[in-house]
């Protein structure tokens, strides 16, 4: 394929992706339990108040969630990895089941305490898992990934202390299920800059996460700060998956299965890929909470199983088509 | 002049204590045990909206349902209630999340029988039923006190304690009062979850139900309110009575069981099934379990 | 004009046990100096301080008359460019992406490729005679096919010094000869600085050989005086003759019976 040709195509992946975005947006705003006749759409407070955030914060949640695992991705040189297998989003749910289990109340800036636990504890367990990896010397992603592993376990173990001895099994459920129920535009401003920032450092450092891709050593010699670059990366994956975690729960398989897609179809070059899985995870996120508050209206299936029940198998044929060609 | 002024403080007495009275018109009930005092206070017309859980009385089948577990917050908005009465403790996440939208919440977080008569009057007042309020309560406190006669009649092996009190011209003893002390309490326990086992710990509803029927909850120490109990505890503290919620566990699981039969409980045939809805819910119908629960121990 | 210049280098994995000991050369433009030496005597550690991957730890490398040390990283890969043993080909890339990824040191923070870039991938791609694999995807390319993309990403990074490590074990025979004279062309407008196992083949198309066992320099200068018997016995503890190849007139090692 051609310079131009690439070019092209990468144009209309990305329009035919917004459209697609923007329709599903659009048509989600108008399902769920309740009918919205025509009429009554500029008052109705069920479709601004309710349904519009819901719908924005999904897409959101989608674009943190698929972003990190990107990055997590590129910086780890393992297309296994996303911010589960890090432990970040355990310990980000940790810090956020902490802060309601002792019911603290403060604000930073407009953030509540939820959040910015959250992010604290993220932040936290991103720093053991590297400073546990960097003992052995210089960090090697095969360390970063046991070290993840271990500390998730850990986190897990934590979470289920807090649920043992605080009672409150609907909050739990909605940590370990994942759910975009809670959302409002307060939630909308509290995710917002994390999104942003997250979105945009993960385009700006494409030509960094391009180097990686022949590996640290080869990055080096092109002149990537590998160590430096590293450090921004996780802290803004993890910036992302705290914000995604505290306000939707423990959602998973987003960040896995999304970028992993869109590899396949425009290829490893994260200029493209960035651009495209923030677009792809919001549409999938979308479709996936539209159908998880509809199918059993008025009962709403918490999003986390439908993104386990949809993303284990494909994630499985995806391993198994890995094995087939040898890749 | 002054007879506007009259016609003006008319209107006022005419019109504002009615909408200080206003009581509400479209209520939700976010729990099963709300949905029966709603019931029970006579409100049928009122509620707009209940769960897919409540199934008493049966007509609340008819009634919206605004979603089960979790809540539905588009739908209970869409029914424009007045009021949404919910459980504090059992559904912080929802009560939050209602409350941050701007939704007319009334929560209740009953943890005795006592409280649950209480939120009874007080949901009864503001719903402008204060009067039925009183007779459900009224009913239950009936029950309440058959039981405890029944409870108080002493048995062979008791002992009776005699209050004594000086009489005024402090010469003579006057015997007031006498209470029964029962030289053993009968010990209970409830199971409400299996593999693993969990009961019902101390400072919780169905513990003080317990107290009702003169029995203790051996469990009542631990620091949790439903702490998970091991089997080797159980058959250690071999309690003289177990309850078990209707389809937790079958009656052949436990005939089948060794550890089962080592219990001195199965052995005696002192095990109770009950309704799970009835003994899980703060509502009028905690009196009847209670009932029930005395009536099995003094059989 | 010297390009690259090592002075009383020392370096290695332990502060303790340095496997670089105290080396110093000089490299020409113009010069393809082929580094020959048993295994473990140093030869990749030597190549991977000079381009930085290993802290140097005593003695400095200067490339243009500047430390590397004192250069930022990206200046250092503008200057230097390194072809490892072994490249993982990028699934998904074509030929020309992959060279594109040389560029990488010459893009800033918020733009990305311009033309510039493009005409050095065109001239890099045309300097190894590979612009009919442009569109190729890299796992669809042979050995030989791929160690050239290889070089030619380094060549994108318009370096002054040129490193490859070990550039022909991987290679049958055909390729091997290939790529050395690529080597040779490419040494004009730079140096080329690669590391040999085979003696004969660096003697052939090389400049001039450095000789290093243990970390030391034993012998450097042009093929016809760096490989003598004395010198392969040295290094190697066998016993070699050494005969004019008739058509170069370059010296070859022939092994005693």
């Amino acid at each position: 394929m051609t310079r131009r040709s690439r070019k092209i195509k990468t144009g209309i992946v990305i329009t035919i992706l917004a459209v697609l975005l923007l329709a599903a947006m659009f048509f989600s705003l108008f399902l769920g339990s309740v009918f919205i006749s025509p009429d009554e759409l500029w008052e109705s407070e069920i479709l601004w108040q309710i349904r519009l955030p819901r719908v924005i914060l999904a897409a959101l949640v989608g674009l943190m969630l698929s972003i990190s695992g990107v990055i997590l991705q590129g910086i780890l040189r393992n297309p296994l990895a996303d911010p589960y297998i890090l432990g970040i989003s355990a310990g980000g749910a940790v810090g956020a089941a902490i802060s309601i289990a002792i019911g603290s109340h403060f604000l930073v800036l407009w953030v509540g305490s939820v959040p910015v636990t959250a992010f604290i504890f993220a932040l936290l367990a991103v720093f053991i898992v590297y400073e546990l990896s960097k003992a052995a010397g210089k960090t090697s992603s095969e360390t970063l990934i046991l070290a993840g592993v271990a500390l998730s376990a850990f986190c897990a173990a934590i979470l289920a202390l807090i649920i043992i001895m605080t009672g409150s099994l609907q909050s739990i459920y909605f940590w370990l299920l994942g759910s975009l129920s809670s959302a409002n535009w307060n939630n909308i401003f509290t995710v917002l800059p994390a999104a942003a920032i997250g979105g945009g450092v993960a385009y700006f450092y494409s030509k960094e996460l391009n180097a990686l891709l022949l590996g640290e050593e080869m990055a080096t010699t092109l002149g990537v700060d590998v160590e430096n670059t590293r450090l921004i990366l996780i802290g803004v994956a993890s910036l992302m998956t705290a914000a995604a975690v505290s306000v939707s729960g423990l959602i998973g398989f987003v960040g896995l299965i999304i970028p992993h897609w869109i590899r396949l179809i425009v290829g490893p070059n994260h200029r493209v890929l960035v651009p495209v899985t923030a677009l792809s995870g919001m549409l999938f996120m979308v479709l996936a909470d539209t159908f998880a508050r509809t199918i059993l209206s008025p009962m709403e299936i918490p999003i986390g199983i439908i993104m386990a029940l949809v993303g284990a198998p494909f994630f499985l044929y995806l391993l198994r088509r890995r094995r087939l060609s040898g890749e | 002049m002054m007879r506007i002024l009259v016609a003006l403080i008319l209107c006022f007495f005419l019109f504002v204590p009615q909408s200080i009275a206003d009581h509400p018109k479209r209520i939700v009930s976010g729990m099963p045990s709300i949905t029966e005092i709603l019931y029970a206070l006579g409100l049928e017309d009122k509620i707009v909206g209940v769960t897919t859980n409540c199934n008493f009385p049966p007509q609340t089948g008819s009634k919206e349902k605004i979603g089960g577990f979790f809540l539905n917050l588009e739908k209970v908005v869409s029914l424009d209630p007045d009021m949404v009465v919910m459980l504090e403790g059992a559904q912080p996440r929802e009560v939050r999340r209602f409350r941050d939208f701007g939704l007319p919440v009334y929560t209740m977080d009953p943890k005795t029988v006592g409280q649950v008569m209480e939120e009874i009057i007080k949901l009864g007042e503001m719903t402008g039923k204060r009067k039925r309020a009183l007779e459900v309560v009224d009913a239950m406190r009936k029950k309440l006190e058959l039981v405890e006669c029944n409870v108080a009649l002493a048995e062979p092996g008791d002992e009776l304690v005699r209050v004594e009190e000086e009489s005024a011209d402090g010469k003579t003893v006057e015997i007031t009062q006498y209470h029964v002390l029962k030289v053993k309490q009968p010990q209970a326990l409830v199971i409400i979850g299996m593999n693993p086992l969990v009961v019902v710990g101390g400072e919780t509803l169905i513990d003080d139900m317990l107290h009702y029927t003169g029995a203790q909850n051996i469990a009542y120490k631990t620091n949790a309110a439903y702490p998970q109990y091991s089997f080797e505890n159980l058959m250690e503290e071999d309690p003289d009575f177990i309850i078990i919620p209707d389809g937790l566990l079958r009656k052949e699981e436990i005939r089948k069981d060794r550890r089962w039969q080592s219990l001195s409980a199965v052995k005696n045939n002192r095990v109770l099934f009950v309704d799970a809805d009835k003994l899980s819910r703060p509502g009028p119908r905690v009196a009847e379990v209670i009932e029930e629960i005395a009536g099995f121990i003094y059989q | 004009m010297t390009v690259l210049k090592v002075e009383n280098l020392s370096c290695g994995y332990l502060p303790e046990k340095p496997i670089v000991k105290n080396m110093s050369f000089s490299v020409d433009e113009g010069d393809f100096v082929g580094i020959v030496g048993p295994n473990g005597s140093g030869k990749t550690t030597l190549l991977r301080a000079i381009i930085g991957l290993l802290a140097i730890q005593k003695g400095e490398v200067l490339v243009s008359n500047q430390r590397i040390d004192h250069l930022e990283p990206r200046e250092v890969a503008r200057r230097i460019a390194f072809v490892p043993q072994m490249m993982e080909p990028v699934a998904g890339f074509s030929v020309e992406e992959l060279i594109l990824l040389g560029r990488t040191p010459y893009f800033g923070r918020f733009f990305f490729e311009t033309e510039k870039d493009y005409n050095a991938v065109d001239w890099a791609l045309s300097e190894l005679k590979i612009e009919k694999l442009k569109d190729r995807p890299v796992t669809k390319l042979s050995g030989g096919e791929f160690q050239r993309v290889a070089i030619a990403r380094a060549i994108a990074q318009e370096p002054r010094v040129l490193l490859l490590d070990e550039p022909t074990t991987h290679l049958d025979l055909r390729f091997q000869v290939r790529i050395c004279k690529l080597l040779w062309k490419l040494r004009k407008h730079r140096a080329v600085v690669a590391t040999f196992h085979d003696l004969n083949l660096a003697a052939r198309h090389c400049s001039r050989l450095m000789l290093i066992k243990k970390g030391e320099l034993i012998a450097e200068g042009e093929p016809n005086k760096v490989l003598t018997p004395e010198n392969i016995w040295k290094a190697y503890r066998i016993k070699a003759t050494v005969r004019k190849n008739p058509s170069t007139k370059r010296a070859k090692y022939v092994l005693l019976p």
